[in-house]
């Protein structure tokens, strides 16, 4: 799994920063860059014998060099002159201080051990002479412990983080949203594809953090390789149990739609989603912190290991028995499933619904072989293409009406039907109460009637002129009638919402039947 | 609600501070303060204010004359009792007696010498003072026993109460305590008269409240009580943390704030070198100007709305308050813990007593400074404690 | 007898001894405001006529001096006063020892009590007070002289204390560290202090001279504090005191009256350097970005920048405004035997 540059890498000398992260001085409090090389090692006891101490030495101070605050910081002054590599020094009875401060003025990387700076010297020179012995060390170390963390993206991705200090280590999905382990930002040090079962990416896995030293990269490349194994079997074992269980498939979908509509609104991203995103999370302006994940309980990451599509475009449909009844049909789930292609199937009140990635025209096609394939008679709709989760609710409403329309074996398309016939057809004696509900503050401030006509007539033409144009009045009035819609609580602009006011205003506007 | 009261030498000023709202109320003797509300109605608060702070400077006031005792061994005239005071402060004597610095008895009190002069000083104030007692106040005890058999009614302070070593320092805190006594007790009397139900505290020199009945035993405490609110709330009504801040009253005085708080130290430019820590007096040519006549501030001075406010407004920010400085021998790390532990329970029992309420007490701040040129194991602790008003 | 004119040197009396105390204080390490004070009034209540100042070689040459100052706590002394008569039992002490009559007093250092010290003793004995001192500045020990460097002993050495007692050690000078420690206590925290008693011809020969008549000057109000600093003095740094530690690696072995500690402050102007101050009972070496800019025996003091007065190492901390100086050392503490015994490995420091 290593190609034979990546070897020729580990034998360029060790850095400071390296031997702090993932080698012998792993747990050292540090201070500076710590990005010089490190040849060779000299233990100093007499602060007049760094004089002779060659350039790349890593300087261990014992004795009276270490004897206190300023006797480290006079060794740093005279380690700079000398552009050794590091002063290392016992952390007993030492505070950072003003050395903290000096390891940044001077460059010079300042590091406090724990453990008897003899120990460290004889690690640290070791290191310093075979530096691909001491690369090989961490990556078996490595094997190891993810061989016991076992398949848990949670637990490989904290084995990951540990044994690679300074490094982040994060699990992404194809579209660059952060699933599990330590998010960061800048140009990735390495990346790992995760494949699924048919051969594309489930998921990749990147570590960011400085550039310790040249061969540095291929160490990290390495130890992420070893993490795919377990990884791969992560998402086999969540996918397996999940497709077991249509309630488990809900009550995710449910969770992963609560999240993105309180994270985008109103026109936010789940991860970065649309055209040429990249595996780049940071990369396309959307704050890393904005994204899912940062709820912590792993919606996402468990979304993508069961290939859902999390990122847009995406297209909701809904399918409706015309006269069955839902509980008995379990089999309806496997069936759509199998016709559609990955994606959730829910339960709905009346229907079944999921969405999926497909734009909606050959999401037609699937849905007219999944109809020809169930048992009873079925209607199905499908809703408007959406920009990402965050809205997907829209599609969903639209894929629901526009299947409650269609007559049996028929899929109905909301975003070529038009308002007018989707709405004509609601059935209005039912929806009138909730409708009703949803207006009322607006009803109970419309005494003759002409907020809600220009509410209607707003939502249907789609802008405050040509409604005006509609209404006969002037643009103004219906500003100033927007105006006071607005300040009953409803606002037209809200994506969120103004599907469900237009459907209410719909409702209350036509007679009722009967 | 707290009400602020500025007892300033041109007329009261008193303000109610609720949450951040600050206005000016009209006090009418007995009766509950009228605020004047935003909207510009006057009426009685709705709720009951749960205190007045009140600040005053008392180094212009009357002082009464005042007995002096030290304890001590003989020392020359020139560093004896009442050196500097002026000629009518009172009369003073030394007395054998007093403690070395690893309290030991130097040699035992004369009892004798003290009942003497408390019955023939014809004083009813007095001031005592013994060597070591901040390590140890036995004989300053003693000696108020005594004064008391012989003068009942007498009013005492012991210098022991304010801490610090410096004997002479000490003497003439004690002293000054002692002179002030009579008239602070008129103001607290004014005060419970003027606002009958409602808990008065007052401000102290450099930050923080105590109690009217503290107020009443230790008036020095709060010496430039008026001052130091001048500075804390000219700095709060400017949003300045850190600033210059001119009091333009009788006298024109500028002080330093730093962080909020008024900078304090030791100053030399006091009646008698004391050992209380006073707001610093600076020159600046810059900053904000409060008190009646802050629109006659130079440039270079910001006037903030509401100057004349700022002395009752400061008061009304500030929060009951003690610190003790004791002297302790200690062997070892245990002792001293046991020695910190005390002198920290001594300060919250103090910080209550100052008017804080129980549960709220804290230590702020603890300092244990080694003496030096002296063998190992005495230290000089200092503890501040503070706490809520009820 | 004496030689000198009346009127061609200074005598300190109730109208220039405010000036000569401040001119003490200009560059005091350690001294502490309440017994300074004391110690002034002290002085103003015993001064009379005022205290003649005379230069050594103007003395005769076989009269016998003493050298004053203030050993222990001055905390102690601001709280268990003075009866009196210390100076005049340390001197009838020594006289009785030494069988000689003292004719003159001299300063070990005049560094705030210490200087005031030697004009109470000179008073109250009506004999003249040397212009000059051992040491141009001031050190912890009483060895560290320029008496001792000139061959003088510190012994015999006699203290008094506020309680009644009389102590006269007579050992070899490298004991007498020892002994006072604990003596101190015992004595009441504090002493007045005569030791290396000596002839005026010798004492012209060992003393820094001049130092009295300087600070007379130095003192008065307006004059610039540089005029204190005989031998030159710079400026360090300006900056603020970010951090002070207690400090390792030094001094430990050693019987001085405090503990290291070391003080960190950022320069606020130019390189910004951090400059460390390694301090055991005054500061020993300065450090600026781990450089050694400046050591004992020059003398490294802190000024307030709020009141121009030196702060002390005791009482820093993070946040004080400060201009670090350096004092020059008058040119005998620059030889070998002056380094030796002021420079940092007098103060256990492996430099």
């Amino acid at each position: 799994m290593i190609e034979s540059r990546g070897r020729r890498d580990w034998e360029v000398p060790v850095t400071v920063a390296e031997l702090v992260n993932g080698g012998p001085l792993a747990g050292a409090r540090m201070w500076g860059t710590g990005e010089n090389p490190v040849r060779q090692v000299r233990i100093v006891d007499d602060l007049a014998t760094l004089g002779s101490v060659p350039p790349h030495t890593a300087v261990v101070l014992v004795g009276q060099a270490a004897s206190g605050g300023w006797a480290v910081e006079m060794a740093m002054r005279r380690a700079w002159e000398q552009a050794a590599a590091c002063v290392i020094a016992s952390s007993a009875g030492m505070s950072a201080g003003s050395g903290a401060g000096l390891a940044e003025r001077l460059g010079v990387t300042l590091i406090f051990v724990d453990e008897d700076p003899l120990v460290t010297a004889v690690r640290v020179a070791s290191a310093a002479a075979r530096p691909e012995a001491a690369r090989t060390q961490l990556v078996a170390r490595c094997a190891t412990r993810l061989a016991e963390a076992g398949p848990s993206a949670r637990r490989v991705l904290g084995v990951l983080n540990s044994e690679l200090q300074g490094n982040a280590v994060a699990l992404l999905d194809p579209w660059g949203s952060h699933l599990a382990g330590r998010r960061a930002q800048g140009p990735s040090l390495a990346e790992v594809d995760i494949p699924d079962a048919s051969g594309g990416t489930l998921a990749i896995l990147v570590a960011h953090g400085s550039f310790q030293s040249p061969g540095w990269p291929s160490v990290v490349n390495a130890v992420l390789a070893l993490a795919v194994t377990p990884l791969i079997a992560w998402a086999a074992i969540e996918r397996l149990a999940a497709e077991r269980d249509v309630a488990l498939q809900s009550a995710l979908a449910t969770r992963l739609l609560t999240l993105a509509s309180s994270r985008t609104s109103p026109y936010g991203r789940i991860g970065d989603g649309g055209e040429g995103a990249v595996p780049q999370g940071a990369a396309q302006g959307t704050p890393p912190e904005a994204d899912l994940e940062a709820s912590g309980d792993g919606t996402l990451a468990r979304a993508v290991a069961l290939r859902w599509p999390v990122a847009g475009p995406l297209t909701a449909y809904a399918i409706r028995p015309h006269d069955a009844d839902l509980d008995d049909l379990q089999m309806i789930g496997s069936v759509i499933a199998a016709t559609v292609g990955p994606g959730p199937v829910l339960r709905r009140e009346e229907s079944w619904a999921g969405w999926s990635a497909l734009p909606p025209e050959r999401l037609a096609i699937r849905l007219a072989e999944c109809l020809a394939a169930l048992p009873m008679p079925c209607a199905a709709g499908v809703g408007a293409q959406v920009p990402d989760l965050g809205i997907m609710d829209e599609s969903l409403l639209g894929a629901e009406a526009a299947a409650f329309v269609s007559p049996a074996g028929v899929v109905a398309r909301a975003d070529r039907m038009g308002p007018a016939k989707l709405l004509a057809a609601l059935p209005g004696g039912v929806l009138r109460a909730p409708a009703q509900m949803i207006l009322g503050p607006l009803l109970s401030v419309d005494r003759d009637g002409t907020l809600l006509e220009t509410l209607t007539a707003v939502l249907d033409e789609g802008g405050a002129s040509r409604a005006a144009e509609r209404l006969g009045v002037h643009r103004n009035t219906v500003t100033t009638r927007l105006e006071r819609i607005r300040a009953a609580g409803f606002d037209v602009d809200d994506p969120g919402t103004r599907l469900a006011l237009h459907l209410a205003a719909h409702v209350l506007r036509s007679r009722p039947v009967g | 609600m707290i009400i602020g009261v500025d007892l300033g030498r041109h007329e009261t000023v008193t303000v109610a501070v609720h949450g951040d709202v600050l206005t000016e109320v009209q006090v009418t003797a007995g009766t509950l303060p009228v605020v004047t509300y935003p909207d510009g109605m006057r009426r009685a608060p709705s709720m009951t204010p749960r205190g007045a702070a009140v600040a005053v400077d008392l180094d212009g006031v009357r002082r009464a004359p005042v007995a002096v005792i030290r304890v001590s061994n003989p020392c020359p005239p020139g560093l004896g009792p009442l050196v500097g005071w002026p000629e009518d402060s009172g009369v003073g004597t030394v007395v054998r007696g007093g403690h070395s610095l690893t309290g030991r008895p130097i040699t035992e009190l004369d009892t004798d010498a003290v009942a003497r002069f408390a019955a023939e000083c014809g004083l009813t104030d007095f001031a005592v003072t013994a060597t070591g007692s901040p390590i140890l106040p036995h004989h300053e005890l003693a000696v108020a026993e005594i004064i008391a058999d012989e003068v009942p009614g007498a009013r005492i302070t012991l210098s022991y109460e304010f801490g610090r070593a410096g004997l002479r320092e000490r003497e003439n805190s004690a002293i000054l305590n002692a002179a002030l006594g009579p008239h602070a007790a008129r103001i607290a009397d004014r005060m419970a008269r003027d606002l009958p139900g409602v808990s008065v505290f007052f401000a102290r020199s450099g930050a923080g409240l105590v109690s009217a009945h503290y107020f009443r035993r230790y008036p020095l405490i709060c010496y430039l009580g008026a001052f130091t609110c001048a500075l804390r709330g000219g700095a709060a009504l400017a949003g300045r943390g850190e600033t210059a801040v001119q009091e333009r009253g009788a006298v024109v005085r500028t002080g330093l704030v730093t962080g909020g708080m008024p900078r304090i130290g030791d100053r030399r430019d006091t009646l008698v070198p004391l050992n209380v820590r006073l707001p610093l007096v600076v020159s600046a040519s810059e900053g904000v100007a409060v008190g009646p006549y802050a629109r006659q501030a130079g440039p270079g001075w910001q006037v903030p709305e509401r100057a004349e406010l700022a002395v009752a407004y400061g008061a009304a920010l500030a929060r009951p308050t003690v610190d003790v400085e004791r002297i302790v021998q200690a062997k070892g790390r245990a002792e001293l813990d046991r020695a910190l532990d005390a002198t920290r329970d001594e300060a919250l029992t103090r910080a209550v007593s100052a008017g804080a309420a129980p549960g709220s007490a804290r230590v702020t701040g603890t300092i244990v400074n080694p003496l030096s040129y002296l063998p190992d194991g005495l230290f000089r602790v200092e503890v501040k404690a503070e706490g809520a008003i009820l | 007898m004496s030689p000198t004119v009346e009127g061609t040197h200074p005598k300190i009396d109730s109208m220039s001894l405010d000036a000569f105390a401040a001119g003490s204080q200009l560059f005091a390490t350690g001294a502490a405001e309440l017994s300074f004070h004391l110690t002034l009034d002290w002085a103003r209540s015993v001064l009379g006529d005022g205290v003649r100042v005379s230069r050594a070689a103007d003395l005769p040459p076989q009269t016998i001096c003493a050298a004053i100052c203030l050993v222990g706590s001055s905390t102690a002394l601001s709280e268990r006063l003075p009866g009196g008569n210390e100076p005049v039992r340390v001197i009838r002490g020594l006289e009785r020892r030494l069988g000689q009559k003292i004719g003159a007093v001299v300063a070990l250092n005049l560094d705030a009590e210490s200087a005031l010290l030697p004009v109470i003793t000179a008073a109250l004995l009506g004999v003249p007070l040397v212009d000059g001192d051992g040491s141009g500045r001031v050190f912890p020990l009483i060895k560290q002289s320029s008496y001792t460097l000139g061959g003088v002993s510190a012994t015999p050495l006699v203290m008094a204390g506020p309680a009644d007692d009389v102590v006269v050690l007579d050992t070899a000078p490298d004991r007498v560290e020892e002994l006072i420690r604990p003596l101190v206590l015992a004595l009441g925290g504090w002493t007045v202090t005569a030791c290396y008693p000596m002839t005026a011809e010798v004492l012209a020969r060992v003393l820094v001279p001049g130092t009295v008549s300087r600070l007379m000057e130095a003192g008065v109000p307006g004059a610039p504090r540089s005029v204190a600093a005989p031998y030159g003095v710079r400026t360090l740094c300006r900056g603020r005191i970010v951090a002070v530690e207690s400090s390792t690696g030094h001094g430990m072995d050693l019987t001085l009256p405090s503990l290291p500690s070391s003080i960190v402050v950022e320069e606020r102007e130019g390189l910004g350097r951090l400059i460390r101050l390694e301090a055991h009972n005054e500061i020993v070496f300065a450090l600026a970005d781990g450089a050694m800019v400046a050591m004992a025996p020059d003398q490294i003091c802190m000024i307030s920048t709020v009141d121009g007065m030196v702060v002390d190492v005791d009482k820093v901390a993070p946040g004080l405004e400060v201009e670090v100086m350096v004092v020059r050392a008058a040119p005998v503490w620059h030889t070998e035997e002056g380094i030796a015994l002021g420079g940092p490995r007098a103060f256990g420091v492996p430099l």
